[in-house]
C-alpha cells in the first residue's frame, strides 16, 4: 500500500507542479517497471515459452509475485474455438454411480442440474472440465488426473457413505453448426460424450484407490432420466435424480 | 555534430520523462477509483458468498478438493498464498469464511478502506489459490483489479470512511473553508491505480483479440453460435437464430471489433464514455450467452477506469447520485 505523499495542487499554468516528489516518482517508477516485467513474463512466457522467458519466469521474487497475484497467465480468453466436441468448448459434468456400504446405489451429479446461482454451476463445470482436460490425450496429465479424480472420488464417497463408485466425466456436445441445426430434431440437443471413465473404492485403511483411470474417447449414450435405484436421502446437495447409463 | 546528437537525445529523454510523469503521477480525483471499489467489492463479495453452500463440500477434510491431493497437484515451488491451506476443519472453514465475507463487506462499504482493501485482496486470493481447479477467466481479472484498488485512495467517495470523516471534522466555517469553493482533491496514487487498471485491461483485450483471431470461428462469424450452443451454461436460448446467420455473424464480428476499438479508443477522453457504454452492451450479451455474467461484470467495471472524474461525476449525477459524487471538504 502506498502512503500518500504531500504534493502541491495543480495550477493551470504548470501541471508538473502537482507531481509528487522526485524520490517518490523514482521509487514508484522502479516498482512499475518490476511489475510490468512480471506481467510481461506471465503474458508471453506461459503459453509458448521460449528458453529466455522460461528462465526469466523463474527469477526469485518475480516468480512468487506473478504466482501470488495470479498474473501467470497469458489472458488468451478466446471464449470458444468452435471445435465440436473439443474439451475446451463443451460443458462437462461428473456423473458418479456410488455403491453404498449397505449395498444400495445412488447416482451423484456434479454439478447438479439446476445448480444456482450460475457462478456455482460454472465453478463445478470448470472442475469437471479440468478432469476432461487432464484426461485428454493431447493436453492431458495422467498424474494430475489421478490426483484430482482421487480427491473428487473421496469427496463423493464420503458424502454418500459409499464403498465404491464409477465415475464418468460427461461432455455435452454443442449444438451442430447453424446450417445443420434442425430445431425439430431433439436428439441434436442431447448429444453427450464421455471424456473420462474410471472406478474407485475405499480401502480398509480409509484410502481411496483408483482401479481404472483410462481416458475414454468413445461416444457414450446420452444420460436419460430414470427411476432412482434407491431413495436414499440426498447428501450435501450433490445427489440428484439419478441418470442411468 | 556530437552536440547536435546529444541535444536530440536529451530532448527525447526529457520529453519521455515528462510524459511518463504526467501519465503516472499527475494527481487525479479518486472518484472513479471509488466507484470501481464499490462495484468490484460487490463482485468479490458475491463470488466469495457463492462458496458458502459448498465450503465443506469443496475444502473440507473429505471434500472434493481435499488438501493432500490438491496440494500435490501444484508444483512444489508454486507460490500459492491461501490461509485455506492451513486447515480443513469445517468449523474453522466457516469461521474463516464469514470473517472473509465481513472484510469484503467492509471494503465494499468503504470502512477502514486502506486496511480492508489489502485484507480483501488476501481473502479473494485465498479462495482462488485454494480452489484453483475451479477458477476461470473472471477470477484472474478480479484479482488484478482488487490488487490495484489497494494502491490508491479508493475510499474517498461512497464510503463509510467519508461519512465518519465528515462527522468528526469541524464545521467548514471554523477552518476557513467555504463550501462554494469545494474542489476535488487529487491523489497521485489514485492515478497510479487507475493507470495500472487501464494498462492491464488493455493487455487483456489485446490478448483476447489475438487469441480469438487465431481461431476460424471468430473470423467466419460463427463464434457466438458455438458459445450459445453450450446449452448447460448458456443463459439464453438463441438457437432460433440459426435461420438468420447474418445476425450471428454480425454479433460475432461486432464483438471482435468492439474489443479492438475498446483497447485503442478508450484511451481517448472523449470516446471513453462511449466505449464504456458499448462495453455494457457487448459484455452483457456475451455474459448471457456464455453464462459468465460475473466475468462480464468485472470486465465492465474494470473498463470504468478509463472514465475521467468529470465524466464519472456527470454519469453519477444523471442517475441521481449528485450529492455523493461531490468532493468532501
Amino acid at each position: 500500500m502506498m502512503s500518500q505523499a504531500p504534493f502541491s495542487r495543480a495550477t493551470s499554468n504548470d501541471p508538473d507542479a502537482a507531481l509528487p516528489k522526485s524520490e517518490i516518482r523514482t521509487a514508484v517508477s522502479f516498482l512499475l517497471f518490476v511489475h510490468f516485467f512480471a506481467l510481461a513474463i506471465g503474458v508471453v512466457g506461459t503459453e509458448r515459452p521460449s528458453e529466455l522467458t522460461s528462465a526469466l519466469a523463474q527469477v526469485p521474487g518475480v516468480k512468487q509475485y506473478r504466482e501470488g497475484l495470479m498474473m501467470n497467465i497469458p489472458y488468451t480468453f478466446y471464449l470458444t474455438r468452435g471445435m465440436v466436441g473439443g474439451e475446451l468448448d463443451i460443458d462437462h459434468q461428473l456423473v458418479a454411480t456410488v455403491k453404498q456400504k449397505d449395498g444400495k446405489e445412488v447416482v451423484v451429479q456434479v454439478p447438479e442440474p439446476g445448480t444456482w446461482p450460475s457462478q456455482r454451476l460454472h465453478r463445478y463445470q470448470t472442475l469437471a472440465r479440468n478432469v476432461a482436460i487432464f484426461a485428454d490425450e493431447a493436453m492431458g496429465s495422467p498424474e494430475h488426473l489421478g490426483l484430482l479424480v482421487q480427491a473428487i472420488s473421496r469427496g463423493i464417497l464420503s458424502e454418500n457413505n459409499g464403498q465404491s463408485l464409477q465415475l464418468r466425466c460427461v461432455g455435452r456436445l454443442t449444438l451442430p453448426a447453424m446450417a445443420e441445426f434442425d430445431p425439430d430434431n431433439e436428439s441434436q440437443r442431447v448429444r453427450y460424450r464421455d471424456a473420462y471413465t474410471g472406478s474407485a473404492f475405499l480401502t480398509d485403511d480409509d484410502r481411496v484407490e483408483l482401479i481404472k483411470k483410462d481416458p475414454a474417447r468413445d461416444t457414450a449414450p446420452p444420460p436419460k432420466d430414470a427411476a432412482s435405484k434407491d431413495t436414499a436421502p440426498a447428501a450435501a446437495g450433490t445427489v440428484s435424480p439419478p441418470n442411468d447409463n | 555534430m556530437f552536440a547536435t546528437v546529444s541535444d536530440y537525445f536529451s530532448a527525447v529523454t526529457d520529453h519521455i520523462g515528462k510524459a511518463w510523469n504526467r501519465f503516472w503521477f499527475l494527481p487525479t480525483d479518486p472518484l472513479t477509483l471509488s466507484v470501481i471499489r464499490v462495484l468490484a467489492g460487490v463482485i468479490a463479495f458475491y463470488t466469495v458468498l457463492t462458496f458458502t453452500a459448498d465450503l465443506t463440500t469443496l475444502f473440507g477434510p473429505q471434500g472434493l478438493l481435499g488438501l493432500e491431493n490438491i496440494s500435490r497437484m501444484q508444483e512444489p515451488a508454486y507460490f500459492s498464498f491461501s490461509y485455506f491451506w492451513l486447515f480443513d476443519d469445517p468449523a474453522q472453514l466457516q469461521i474463516a469464511h464469514w470473517i472473509g465475507l465481513t472484510v469484503l463487506g467492509m471494503f465494499t462499504l468503504g470502512l477502514f478502506t486502506r486496511v480492508t482493501s489489502v485484507l480483501s485482496l488476501i481473502v479473494t486470493l485465498a479462495y482462488f489459490h485454494r480452489g484453483f481447479p475451479l477458477i476461470s477467466e473472471m477470477e484472474h481479472v478480479l484479482a488484478f483489479v482488487m490488487f490495484y484498488l489497494c494502491l490508491g485512495p479508493s475510499g474517498e467517495y461512497f464510503s463509510l470512511d467519508r461519512l465518519l470523516h465528515k462527522r468528526r471534522s469541524p464545521p467548514p466555517s471554523t477552518v476557513g473553508v467555504t463550501l462554494a469553493k469545494k474542489q476535488p482533491v487529487g491523489h497521485w496514487s489514485a492515478t497510479v491505480a487507475l493507470r495500472l487498471i487501464q494498462v492491464h485491461l488493455t493487455i487483456v483485450y489485446f490478448m483476447m483479440v489475438v487469441a480469438q483471431l487465431r481461431e476460424d470461428t471468430w473470423w467466419d462469424g460463427t463464434a457466438v453460435w458455438w458459445l450459445a450452443g453450450r446449452q448447460d451454461s448458456s443463459m439464453i436460448d438463441i438457437s432460433f437464430l440459426h435461420s438468420v446467420p447474418y445476425l450471428i455473424n454480425l454479433w460475432t464480428l461486432g464483438f471482435v471489433v468492439f474489443e479492438i476499438c475498446f483497447g485503442a479508443l478508450a484511451w481517448n477522453k472523449l470516446l471513453a464514455p462511449l466505449m464504456v457504454v458499448l462495453s455494457v452492451f457487448a459484455w452483457v450479451s456475451v455474459g448471457l450467452i456464455t453464462g459468465m455474467l460475473p466475468f462480464a461484470a468485472i470486465m465492465i467495471v474494470a473498463g470504468l477506469a478509463f472514465l475521467t472524474p468529470s465524466s464519472m461525476r456527470t454519469m453519477l449525477e444523471t442517475i441521481g447520485l449528485k450529492q455523493q459524487s461531490q468532493p468532501a471538504v
